[in-house]
């Protein structure tokens, strides 16, 4: 039978209350540190991954603010999203990723699910390192942005083009406006960094990007998105990406007013065996505040 | 023995308030300039050469071209704090624009720092006056020891000095009941509080709403008409001494008084909202949640300190809320039990200090919650709560201790009381310690600490200071002549951290990643472009060093003289 707390019992609740709140926040700052990867844990994991690492691998850290590890294998190519179950990461062969205590449990999705095998596990201290094998990697054929200094850019005005032929370090500068130019950029879209092709529109006509010669494949990917920022503007008009190729209209992608990095897939095969002039027009009812990037590749 | 006997409040205030001052003072030595210390480092150099003209040619210093040339920066905040730092800085600042080892930011801080010792004995002094003297003492340390307060008195900023104002001001109006010379005192304490922050606005308010609530039975409507209590002469002598204190010390308003006035109000009712990062979420424009000063407090104050603050509040609001809402319930035959107090039965006193503590503890946290009021900053928006939180907190815990009954021997219970007194502040002492000098960074156990505010998405940093962790790394490491970028790092501050010997003074500033050769970039939510220029031009992430706070990267430094534009991806 429960019997009931008695009054004075009753009185010790506060007194109890504060005490076991007073033990457990001490023992959190008593503990927590002793969860925690060393900075010598880190730089020897990252030492094996370098001397280990191999074409079509990449690297993420869980947590996804964890940046130490970037001391020693920064140069290198990584992953800096917080979602790294959503992330498509079929250009990779091979994922290292440096796990601290307790956040192993992050890596649900694919990483759970055994879609992406575990090769190697390793512990440096108080991390872990962990090296997964990724389904068989999407060979790109061509990709936009690395390649962006192949294409032609233009803008119109009233109808007009006007050609942007001067190529300054990474981007065609159209107008003497900062923004007004088409160039290759990692920027905040959705919450996390992409690299991608910045291409603001302008109230005057759209911008036009045209690739002369690209190579035929099975998939044109492209991703769009505004950046925060933009996407923050309350009056902020939609953009439209019109993909052309060889003179005939194969997508056009309306992205609205929202930040984040949205895919879209043109099928290849109805536009022959190539190669190919594609041509993205970047156009807008009203420009302000129109930070709009996008990013192509094709696949095979 | 006599003297210690009698004077023991103030021998135990002074102690207290020498104890604070030496921690702030020698703990100080590693804490970076923010960015508002920067401005009123620079606008107090401004007032020392009015000072210095005064001296020199008094007719001349109250000249409206003079006053205009000393006193026209920085003139959205009064000047009482940016005086006493000119005061400081002529006293015992480094001559002229020499450089010097730290004496310079010592100097712009010794008023503070003294704001800090005064701030100690105060909320010791009222605590006592609320609540005896054990839990006075133990409001003090509860106040001073939670790391974002500690951080905050170290600063030559407005938030701790209006904190020490406003409880100057709620002291001496306790007092003030038909006290002529404590009304003239209230007076002037709330001119020198406007003379800090416009905060104090407010303190008219709250004390307003105490006097109606405490005052309420007097109140009458009959057929003599509407019978309403003496009004305390403390509030005329605020209507008429705070005004005249304000103007008196500016002496920016001596001229074109009513029209700068107007100024510095509307330059603080049109304030912009500051970016900030709120649960995983950029809170950008306002409205901002109605939740979120209270959410802050709750992930920044220590657990237990929080949890003693929370009861301490909820048994006086049941205390003074709970007998007529019982009368309430009974009128409406809801409730058959007899209310626990007639209103004669009522202890005043206590039902006084319950609605001064209760109030001056909610109102500057309701205050910031209000949607139409701008957000630009953390916890130091409602600082002015804390005393009277702790206050509450203190009281509670001896009243929990007081509790245990009889059975209990008085002295055991004063050894159960400091026990767990001690508990309660450990863990405060523990993340004092863990933080150190970056106190805009620390979180609290609920929260996880930094690593788990990182997690949930909390603004990691503010006001830029958290630099000075790397710049012994760039002292040491950084080519003679370097160009280098401090994100965030006002030009001002890069200057002193320079004059005080801080930076080496062959370091030139550069204003962006693209002038730079080195860059130090500061992770903030709203800036993370920064950090991506910095990619987008050097082409790597790699970093050469870091800050970080239990492995949260707060400060990150990179090479920036690689041009590697885009060549990220493989």
């Amino acid at each position: 039978m429960l019997a009931v707390p008695s009054r004075s019992a009753w009185r010790l609740l506060p007194l109890s209350l504060i005490v076991a709140s007073s033990l457990y926040a001490a023992g959190f700052w008593i503990l927590s540190p002793r969860s925690l990867p060393t900075a010598e844990d880190t730089r020897a994991a990252g030492e094996h991954i370098r001397s280990n690492f191999a074409a079509g691998d990449a690297i993420a850290v869980r947590p996804w603010w964890a940046a130490r590890l970037r001391e020693t294998v920064g140069d290198l190519p990584w992953i800096p999203v917080r979602d790294l179950a959503a992330e498509d990461l079929s250009r990779y062969a091979r994922l290292w990723v440096w796990v601290h205590a307790g956040y192993e449990a992050e890596l649900g999705g694919p990483f759970a699910s055994g879609t992406y095998t575990l090769e190697e596990r390793r512990e440096f201290g108080r991390g872990t390192l962990l090296r997964f094998r990724l389904p068989p990697p999407a060979r790109i054929l061509y990709d936009f942005r690395a390649r962006l200094q192949e294409a032609r850019v233009r803008m119109f005005s009233g109808g007009a083009p006007l050609a942007c032929p001067r190529w300054e370090q990474d981007r065609f500068i159209c107008t003497n406006r900062d923004w007004n130019y088409v160039g290759r950029m990692i920027v905040e879209l959705g919450d996390d960094p992409r690299e991608v092709i910045w291409a603001h529109p302008a109230d005057s006509g759209p911008i036009e990007v045209e690739y002369p010669s690209v190579p035929h494949g099975a998939l044109l990917r492209v991703h769009t998105g505004f950046t925060p920022p933009a996407a923050r503007a309350r009056d902020g008009a939609p953009v439209t990406l019109e993909v052309e190729i060889d003179g005939r209209p194969s997508a056009r992608i309306v992205q609205e007013n929202r930040t984040g990095f949205f895919p879209a897939d043109v099928e290849l095969a109805p536009f022959g065996s190539g190669p190919h002039r594609v041509v993205f027009r970047v156009s807008t009812p009203h420009a302000g505040m129109r930070h709009f990037c996008f990013t192509a590749e094709v696949r095979q | 023995m006599n003297f210690l006997r009698r004077h023991t409040d103030g021998v135990i205030a002074a102690l207290l308030a020498a104890g604070t001052f030496l921690a702030v003072f020698f703990h100080s030595g590693g804490m970076g300039i923010t960015r508002d210390e920067s401005f009123y480092f620079d606008a107090a150099e401004s007032h020392a050469g009015w000072f210095r003209t005064l001296l020199r040619a008094p007719r001349e210093a109250l000249q409206e071209g003079t006053i205009d040339r000393y006193y026209e920066i920085n003139h959205e905040h009064p000047v009482l704090v940016k005086n006493l730092m000119a005061l400081a800085h002529l006293a015992f600042g480094p001559a002229g624009r020499s450089q010097s080892s730290g004496e310079y930011v010592r100097a712009m801080r010794l008023p503070t720092h003294l704001n800090a010792a005064l701030l100690a004995a105060l909320v010791f002094l009222f605590g006592t006056s609320v609540a005896g003297r054990r839990a006075g003492l133990l409001a003090a340390l509860l106040f001073v020891l939670v790391p974002r307060h500690f951080y905050h008195l170290h600063l030559a900023c407005f938030d701790m000095p209006i904190t020490t104002a406003w409880l100057a001001v709620v002291m001496a109006y306790r007092k003030a009941d038909g006290s002529l010379r404590w009304s003239i005192l209230t007076g002037l304490l709330f001119g020198l509080a406007l003379s800090v922050k416009h905060n104090a606005f407010f303190i008219p308010l709250v004390l307003g709403l105490h006097w109606l609530i405490v005052k309420r039975r007097e109140f009458s409507f009959g057929k003599a008409g509407l019978a309403f209590p003496r009004i305390p002469l403390a509030f005329f002598a605020m209507l008429l001494l705070g005004p005249l204190v304000l103007w008196l010390h500016w002496p920016w308003l001596w001229h074109h008084t009513f029209e700068r006035v107007g100024f510095w109000l509307g330059f603080h009712l049109h304030h912009i909202n500051y970016y900030w990062e709120f649960f995983g979420r950029l809170l950008t424009d306002p409205p901002f949640p109605w939740g979120y000063a209270f959410a802050v407090t709750a992930v920044t104050v220590p657990l237990p300190t929080l949890v003693l603050m929370a009861l301490g509040l909820f048994a006086a609001l049941r205390d003074r809320l709970g007998p007529p809402l019982a009368r309430l319930l009974q009128r409406l035959r809801l409730w058959r039990r007899p209310a626990a107090a007639s209103p004669d039965g009522v202890d005043l006193a206590r039902e006084r200090d319950d609605w001064l503590l209760i109030l001056n503890g909610l109102f500057p946290i309701v205050l910031i919650s209000l949607p139409s009021v701008p957000i630009f900053g953390g916890v130091k928006h409602w600082l002015s709560a804390m005393p009277f939180l702790c206050v509450l907190a203190a009281r509670y815990l001896d009243g929990a201790v007081a509790r245990l009954g009889g059975a209990i021997a008085p002295a055991a219970r004063r050894w159960i009381f400091a026990g767990s007194a001690a508990l309660v502040l450990l863990p405060s002492l523990l993340g004092l310690a863990r933080v150190g000098t970056y106190g805009t960074s620390f979180y609290n156990e609920l929260a996880g600490g930094v690593p788990g505010a990182a997690d949930l998405g909390m603004q990691r940093q503010y006001w830029s200071n958290n630099v000075t962790g790397v710049l012994p790394w760039l002292n040491e490491n950084l080519p003679r002549g370097a160009r280098l970028y401090l994100h965030e790092v006002t030009g001002e501050a890069f200057r002193f951290y320079q004059r005080d010997g801080w930076l080496r003074a062959d370091v030139r500033m550069a204003w962006g990643p693209e002038d730079a050769d080195f860059c130090a970039y500061q992770y903030h939510r709203e800036f993370v472009d920064a950090e991506y220029r910095i990619w987008n031009q050097t082409g790597t992430r790699r970093i050469l060093h870091g800050l970080y706070l239990d492995e949260v990267p707060v400060i990150l430094v990179y090479d920036c003289r690689r041009q590697g534009a885009g060549a990220i991806r493989p």
